[in-house]
């Protein structure tokens, strides 16, 4: 740490890597950073991991942990964490159930809406139509059809191959007797 | 999380986050604004943060929040003064009828570009870096992003108020030149 003439407004606040300075905490924790530095060092803590922590560390430090060393050592103490108002948690809390109060109202109203909707529905026989029945039945008579079709080819297929052996089979007979005719003639 | 979870959690940490708000804006009802804007912020994201330490965690989004409002404070201020010196500079333009003149401010601008990248190198952090990068190296806001690690929309601001920086130091030195 540097040692410092006591005038803030000569203080750099960034670093050459462009990190925040001890100084800048300094004066960011006594608030005593003009709108614009305010602005740049936000800007800096909303994305470096490093100088976050440095800050929280020096806002959470005890008393005892010092701030950067300043000439005028009663200033040097980290000041403690300012006492919010009292109806802060109160507000946060009430904003909350307000804002779940609304989401399940929605939700519950959308859900409501369906149900009603589908009872309606129900109620009015749409999902119980003669021409929904119709349709079914005209799908499963074509079913019907289509199989009946495909048994009678199988059948026909099968009737075929058994024509076809048989007459192989004769035809074999037919072959076998004719050969041994000859030779009995012979003799 | 629970209410009574996220209650337990505000009370652990709205210490941190209003010293955070105050810290940065100065105001105690709009610190307080931002503490419970901050607070809501966490409420939405809370169940898909994936870390164990919140007290970082927090602590950004309260300096975003800080952030945000002290970003749009500043443009607020800078647009209504930049409507002032409109004003003042289309009142100078209007006198200012010596067509002879123009020539010598050309040759001054062309004089003075040596001057002004003697600024942008002079410039303070956090200005200095991003104006070599996009003046003098001419790279893109994403490729500056990405060499210093800065969110974009953080190097556009940056570049905008650099801007302004450097234009009001040229004005000062110009009237200064100004016999």
């Amino acid at each position: 740490m540097k040692s410092h003439d006591f005038s803030p407004e000569t203080w750099e606040l960034f670093d050459s890597d462009g990190h925040l300075t001890e100084e800048a905490f300094t004066l960011l924790i006594r608030e005593q950073l003009d709108k614009l530095q305010s602005l740049e060092v936000s800007e800096h803590l909303s994305y470096c991991d490093r100088c976050l922590e440095r800050y929280t560390d020096l806002l959470c430090a005890e008393p005892a942990s010092a701030l950067p060393e300043l000439p005028d050592p009663l200033q040097a103490v980290s000041p403690p964490l300012l006492e919010p108002p009292c109806e802060l948690h109160t507000n946060i809390m009430n904003q909350i159930q307000h804002r779940n109060r609304v989401f399940y109202f929605k939700k519950g109203t959308s859900l409501a809406l369906a149900a009603s909707l589908t009872l309606v529905l129900w109620s009015g026989g749409i999902f119980s139509s003669t021409r929904l029945q119709e349709r079914v039945q005209d799908l499963l008579g074509g079913l019907n059809y289509s199989s009946q079709t495909i048994l009678e080819h199988t059948s026909e297929i099968s009737e075929n191959i058994d024509d076809f052996f048989s007459a192989l089979q004769s035809r074999w007979k037919h072959r076998i007797t004719s050969n041994h005719a000859p030779q009995e003639g012979n003799r | 999380m629970t209410q009574r979870e996220f209650s337990q959690f505000v009370a652990q940490y709205e210490k941190l986050v209003f010293t955070i708000c105050y810290q940065f804006v100065k105001d105690y009802h709009e610190a307080q604004n931002l503490s419970q804007e901050t607070f809501l912020s966490a409420y939405r994201h809370i169940d898909s943060y994936q870390g164990d330490n919140y007290k970082p965690w927090i602590a950004r989004i309260a300096t975003n929040k800080a952030k945000d409002y002290l970003n749009s404070a500043y443009h607020r201020r800078v647009m209504l003064a930049d409507d002032e010196e409109n004003t003042v500079e289309t009142m100078a333009s209007v006198k200012q009828t010596d067509p002879a003149q123009q020539p010598d401010e050309l040759y001054i601008t062309r004089e003075s570009s040596h001057q002004i990248e003697q600024m942008i190198r002079s410039l303070k952090e956090p200005y200095r870096e991003v104006c070599i990068l996009r003046f003098l190296k001419e790279k893109d806001t994403q490729e500056i992003a990405l060499l210093l690690g800065r969110p974009k929309k953080t190097v556009e601001t940056q570049l905008y108020r650099a801007r302004s920086i450097l234009q009001k130091q040229i004005k000062e030195g110009y009237h200064n030149e100004k016999p």
